[in-house]
């Protein structure tokens, strides 16, 4: 793994055409603008966390009709 | 093709209804290959079985009946990918979480997508704050029934 340090308004490049953009950083966050083609998916890494955990859960689901109380 | 599946016993799959997903599902990476069941009792609701591990199945829903105004852009790489030539081609699913207890619930986050030419798909991923992995069904169905 690469670690690089950076100021605000500095930027990495990542090959030929993602730059990703230290915006500001403010105690513990850190605001990042990203520019990338529209091929590369950008996103919160824990987003897909709680898409895995989703799907791994809806596969343990109880087989059963949608309950009346929930179909009005 | 005869195959076992979780809910509904050994059940015969045309080859021409196989769904290929050829990265799996996040999570459930190790699955490549799903049909899609129902019958009468299950519907609406339809069930995602994996061919690749009979006891994996996932509960989906067509998302317009529960979130009529439920829209989202496929992102271009996801549309080369499944190789989509016109939005009627496309097939919308969304994942639901059956709990033991508890309500049962929606991600509106992570649709599936289907071409139905092709018969491939993948789940992609939207960043909008808007949808939720994990909404209520019961929150969004008084909706429905106002909107229809």
């Amino acid at each position: 793994m690469l670690v690089l340090t950076r100021k605000s308004n500095e930027c990495i490049l990542v090959g030929d055409n993602i730059k990703v953009t230290v915006i500001g950083i403010e105690g513990d966050r850190v605001k990042l603008g990203i520019e990338a083609p529209q091929n590369i998916r950008v996103i919160r890494e824990e987003l897909l966390m709680e898409i895995e955990n989703e799907n791994r859960m809806a596969a343990r689901s109880e087989y059963r009709p949608l309950p009346r109380g929930e179909e009005r | 093709m005869r195959i076992a599946t979780a809910h509904f016993g050994e059940v015969e799959i045309d080859d021409n209804k196989v769904l290929f997903f050829e990265n799996g599902l996040p999570g459930l990476e190790d699955n490549k290959r799903f049909a899609l069941l129902s019958n009468e009792e299950s519907r609406p609701i339809n069930w995602f079985q994996s061919l690749d591990h009979w006891e994996i199945a996932l509960p989906v829903i067509d998302p317009f009946l529960v979130c009529p105004d439920y829209a989202f852009d496929i992102p271009q790489a996801d549309v080369d990918a499944l190789e989509i030539k016109q939005v009627e081609d496309v097939y919308v699913l969304n994942v639901l979480v059956i709990p033991r207890n508890g309500g049962i619930t929606i991600n509106l986050a992570a649709p599936i997508v289907i071409n139905v030419k092709n018969n491939r798909g993948k789940q992609i991923i939207l960043d909008d704050k808007k949808y939720s992995v994990r909404m209520p069904i019961s929150e969004l169905l008084p909706n429905a029934a106002e909107g229809g």
